[in-house]
């Protein structure tokens, strides 16, 4: 079986990490340092490397829609493109307006990196490929995408820039606000499945069938949300740049520009994940490895998110507000009503 | 190191040394009033179209107040033409309105050939309107693609510019250029229009309609479009009559007046086309009117064309020209409205005074009444839908 | 020494200074953000007291939720602003000012590490160490339990609690409705200042009626929604 085949993968691999400390009669402290550390690096390297594929993939995508090639020339189709972007901007100077609150300014984006980052520690890879199986996964993930808003809210007060301001303003009313019926779409989910924890929603897809098809509504309610979560057109009014110039990032250059926006399209990722381990069964799957089922069904949402970004216009502030507050959560307390009916039966 | 608290001020500090005017406290509500902020929107800004500076003043989101700032542009146009023959400021008037150098040619040469009251070869007139109806076709296109923009859809921009560029290589093929055309003469127009060529405007003209329903998919039927523009920008017919509105802006606020209609030039009064209006006069209005126009302008290619005849394509004119000691006033309806040429001639080679009466400039005096109680992306949108080229108000 | 019990002090002393930054910070808006690291630092104890659930629920509803509003409502207030007499560690930055830059986030970096090492560090991948929710959870903390608490015996000051909360949003609306209607009995303060177009024709009628924006207390509807 092939499940059995990767899981036991790092089951021995630890194990006989664990044979070599007690041989060379190592601490087992060490082990668990080096435990650490490895899982670390994987995670924040899966992320690196495919924020670079994402940001690729994206201004391809956006070409091909566009009528036009995207990125070409440097590299195979271009794939080396955004290593020379990345480079480019680290090496630009580092500026910090006069009128800057320079230590919030300075501390931003790591506030907004950081929680973009923790989300992985919960979402299962692969079986048993997951950092921890937090008992309260979904709970966590929420709080963690929820911790993006004060970071916003620094980076566009501290600028000391109205457009930031204006941009911060905003990235929180719209955050906030599409936070509710994100977590009440996550909260039907967790209903059907009955835990919190993102393994046993897989297992509880694995027994029943994909969410998605139980929770139609909730998935498009999540779907429409989580787009809002992630500043994308046609919910990208925090950094409209026909509107606000940047938005909150207006002010930013050089290493901190580049780590704003390699949040944004970690992300982008972070959700995709989710919502393809809430809704579409996560690493399950027949034929594939469960890792490729995976990256199948995330890339599958980046795909949808990129496309919806390159059709559409932009909404109105009041009419955002109007969506998610007269809409999206009217839905979706609905749909948690009818969850819970159809749960109770 | 700079002291962090030093250097920091509150949310509602003020950059541009203008100090907020809270609003009258109220007894009733107490402390809870709100302030006002200025904020500078360009004159580097993404959507306006330029260096238009803006000063809007906003109480959160909502437009309280608008004061465009104008003149970052200024290049003495009409100063500059003083010092210029007729034929010498053909090339000027190109870059008024950059995005539409065939009608402020036109109009210019109209005036001067009223002025000497000179016949035009038919010809001549046919390629004039031929390219007028072009020029309007690829300024429309830019707005379409630049109005998207505004709106944050990325890819109609993209769209119209596919169509736009066979338009440029059009123009590129008669005149040599692609925005800078110095094309129109005294007496007619500088090269002739060859078989090939009308060939590839027929070409265009097949295939335009197809990318006009292309747009409308992309774009027009979104009801993100619908939602951002119905009701917003507001203009209705009194007002823009009485701020002398003209063109597309007019013509949504209920009001179907067409130069080319109305004071027929050229060989207008022979073809066939509607004008196309809409009553509503809002920012929806306004680029439905231009959507329809270019389908107008279609029909008058596709007549322009079939009717096209064989002779001079520039005809006798003077070869030194001074017009007679008075007042002349010539307009041709351009992309953006009414483009006048006023000359006041001393009966010398070169005018005494010329006024460019030029569209833009007397729309952008209605943004304040458009943007009113509206919001920032409102804005923005009102912005892109009265289509204004800076190098036209500056001048 | 644990490890835990190492993690406990430093997160102790983060939540604690950032509580003491809260009283003292002059500038409302740093406060603000101290009292948002507090919340952190109290989340993390949770977590070590292995209230996952709790932690869970500090970090989402206080820092993504309260910290945010309060935020906001310092950045849409009208603030005066207090100088200090003397910035805080003014006398230590000045001594230590040079070295400590490149100090602080070397430690800033290891409290991180520490931090990595005691979340992901608890050896082995997750499946291959089954804990089970209840061995881990102390009794009464755990989802269910909560859960059932909340919609059994506490079931009537949590839906005193939730009265409590409309009744104050319904308050700010109240408010918040107001001021909006008093500002369009006395018209849009800025306009007295603008041109006035000489036709007569003002813009009044233009932007009056027919356009609504509903969106005008979306930043109330915000409050609202936590």
């Amino acid at each position: 079986m092939y499940l059995a085949a990767t899981s036991s993968l790092p089951l021995r691999l630890y194990q006989w990490t664990e044979q070599l400390f007690t041989d060379l009669g190592l601490p087992l402290w060490l082990l668990a340092v080096l435990v650490a550390t490895v899982k670390a690096a994987l995670i924040i390297g899966f992320i690196l490397i495919n924020v670079i594929f994402l940001i690729w993939l994206e201004r391809k995508l956006g070409g091909h829609i566009q009528n036009r090639l995207g990125p070409v020339y440097t590299g195979p189709f271009g794939l080396l493109q955004t290593v020379a972007d990345a480079l480019k901007v680290l090496v630009k100077e580092d500026i910090i307006p006069a009128a800057a609150d320079r230590w919030v300014f300075m501390a931003a984006p790591l506030v907004a990196f950081v929680p973009s980052v923790m989300i992985w520690l919960v979402v299962p890879f692969a079986p048993g490929v997951q950092a921890r199986d937090l008992n309260i996964g979904t709970l966590y993930v929420a709080a963690m995408t929820g911790c993006t808003v004060p970071a916003l809210l620094m980076a566009g007060w501290s600028s000391g820039n109205k457009w930031s301001l204006l941009g911060a303003f905003r990235a929180g009313a719209q955050l906030v606000s599409y936070e509710v019926p994100l977590i009440l779409a996550t909260l039907a989910v967790v209903m059907l499945a009955g835990s919190l924890s993102l393994n046993d929603i897989i297992r509880a897809q694995q027994e029943s069938t994909w969410f998605i098809f139980l929770q139609p509504l909730g998935f498009v309610v999540y779907l429409i949300s989580a787009i809002a979560e992630l500043n994308r057109t046609p919910f990208d009014l925090p950094e409209a740049e026909s509107e606000l110039v940047a938005g909150f990032n207006t002010e930013y250059s050089g290493f901190r520009f580049a780590i704003f926006f390699l949040t944004e399209y970690a992300n982008l990722l972070g959700s995709s994940a989710i919502a393809a381990t809430l809704f579409l069964g996560g690493w399950s799957g027949p034929f594939l490895p469960p890792f490729v089922w995976f990256l199948l069904k995330t890339y599958l949402f980046v795909f949808l998110a990129m496309w919806i970004r390159f059709t559409l216009p932009r909404l109105r502030v009041d009419q955002l507000m109007n969506l998610s507050w007269k809409f999206l959560l009217p839905v979706a307390l609905i749909n948690v009503l009818g969850t819970g009916v159809f749960v109770a039966l | 190191m700079p002291d962090a608290a030093a250097t920091v001020s509150g949310a509602t500090r003020e950059q541009d040394g203008e100090e907020v005017r809270p609003t009258a406290p109220d007894s009733e509500v107490g402390d809870l009033h709100t302030e006002e902020m200025m904020i500078n929107m360009g004159p580097q800004h993404p959507s306006t179209h330029g260096v238009l500076r803006a000063v809007v003043t906003i109480d959160g989101e909502r437009v309280v107040d608008v004061d465009s700032d104008v003149g970052y542009l200024h290049r003495c146009f009409e100063k500059i033409c003083e010092k210029l023959t007729y034929h010498q400021i053909i090339p000027y008037t190109d870059r008024t309105d950059y995005l539409a150098g065939m009608t402020n040619e036109l109009a210019l040469v109209l005036t001067v050939e009223k002025a000497l009251g000179l016949e035009v070869p038919r010809r001549a007139q046919f390629i004039r309107t031929i390219m007028s109806e072009l020029q309007r076709i690829h300024s429309h296109l830019l707005w379409f693609g630049t109005f998207g923009l505004d709106l944050g859809a990325t890819t109609p921009f993209l769209y119209a510019f596919r169509d736009r560029e066979t338009i440029s290589d059009l123009f590129e093929e008669i005149t040599g250029a692609r925005m800078m055309y110095n094309y129109m003469r005294v007496g007619g127009v500088r090269n002739d229009v060859s078989a090939a060529w009308v060939k590839k405007v027929r070409t265009f003209l097949r295939q335009f309609p197809a990318a006009l329903r292309e747009y409308d998919d992309l774009l027009t039927g979104n009801p993100i479009l619908k939602a951002r523009t119905r009701g917003v920008g507001k203009i209705n017919a009194r007002t823009a009559i009485a701020y002398g509105a003209s063109g597309p802006v007019l013509r949504a606020s209920g009001v179907p007046y067409d130069l080319r209609k109305h004071d027929p030039y050229l060989v207008y009064d022979e073809l066939e086309f509607d004008v196309a209006w809409a009553s509503e006069g809002d920012v929806l209005a306004r680029y439905q009117v231009r959507l329809e126009e270019m389908r107008q302008s279609l029909r008058i290619l596709e007549q322009a064309l079939e009717g096209l005849p064989e002779g001079e394509y520039l005809g006798k004119a003077p070869r030194i020209i001074k017009l007679p000691p008075g007042h002349y006033y010539g307009h041709v309806e351009g992309p953006r409205g009414e483009v006048g040429c006023y000359i006041v001639s001393d009966g010398d080679r070169k005018p005494y005074r010329l006024h460019w009466r030029a569209p833009s400039f007397v729309h952008l005096q209605l943004l304040p009444l458009m943007a009113r109680g509206h919001l920032m992306g409102d804005m923005v949108a009102i912005i892109g839908s009265i289509d204004i080229v800076m190098g036209e108000v500056d001048r | 020494m644990s490890t835990t019990l190492l993690v406990f002090f430093a997160l102790a002393a983060i939540s604690l200074l950032a509580a003491w930054r809260v009283v003292t910070d002059p500038q409302i808006m740093h406060a603000g953000l101290w009292m948002g690291l507090c919340f952190v630092g109290v989340a993390g104890i949770f977590l070590l007291l292995t209230a996952e659930f709790l932690a869970g629920v500090q970090i989402l509803v206080y820092v993504g939720a309260i910290t945010t509003i309060i935020l906001f409502g310092i950045m849409l207030s009208d603030v005066e602003e207090v100088q200090p007499q003397e910035p805080p560690f003014y006398r230590f930055r000045r001594r230590f000012g040079r070295w400590w830059q490149p100090a602080l986030p070397l430690l800033v970096a290891a409290a991180f590490l520490v931090a990595l090492f005691t979340i992901y560090g608890q050896a082995g991948w997750s499946d291959l160490q089954p804990v089970g929710p209840a061995a881990s959870t102390p009794a009464g903390l755990d989802i269910p339990a909560i859960g059932h608490a909340l919609f059994g015996p506490y079931a009537l000051p949590a839906e005193a609690a939730s009265v409590l909360l409309l009744s104050a949003l319904l308050g700010a609306l109240v408010l918040a409705m107001r001021e909006e209607t008093l500002r369009v009995f006395r018209g849009s303060p800025g306009s007295s200042r603008v041109l006035q177009p000489g036709s007569g024709m003002a813009g009044r009628e233009v932007n009056a009626g027919e356009t609504d924006h509903p969106g005008q207390d979306e930043k109330k509807e915000v409050g609202a929604g936590t």
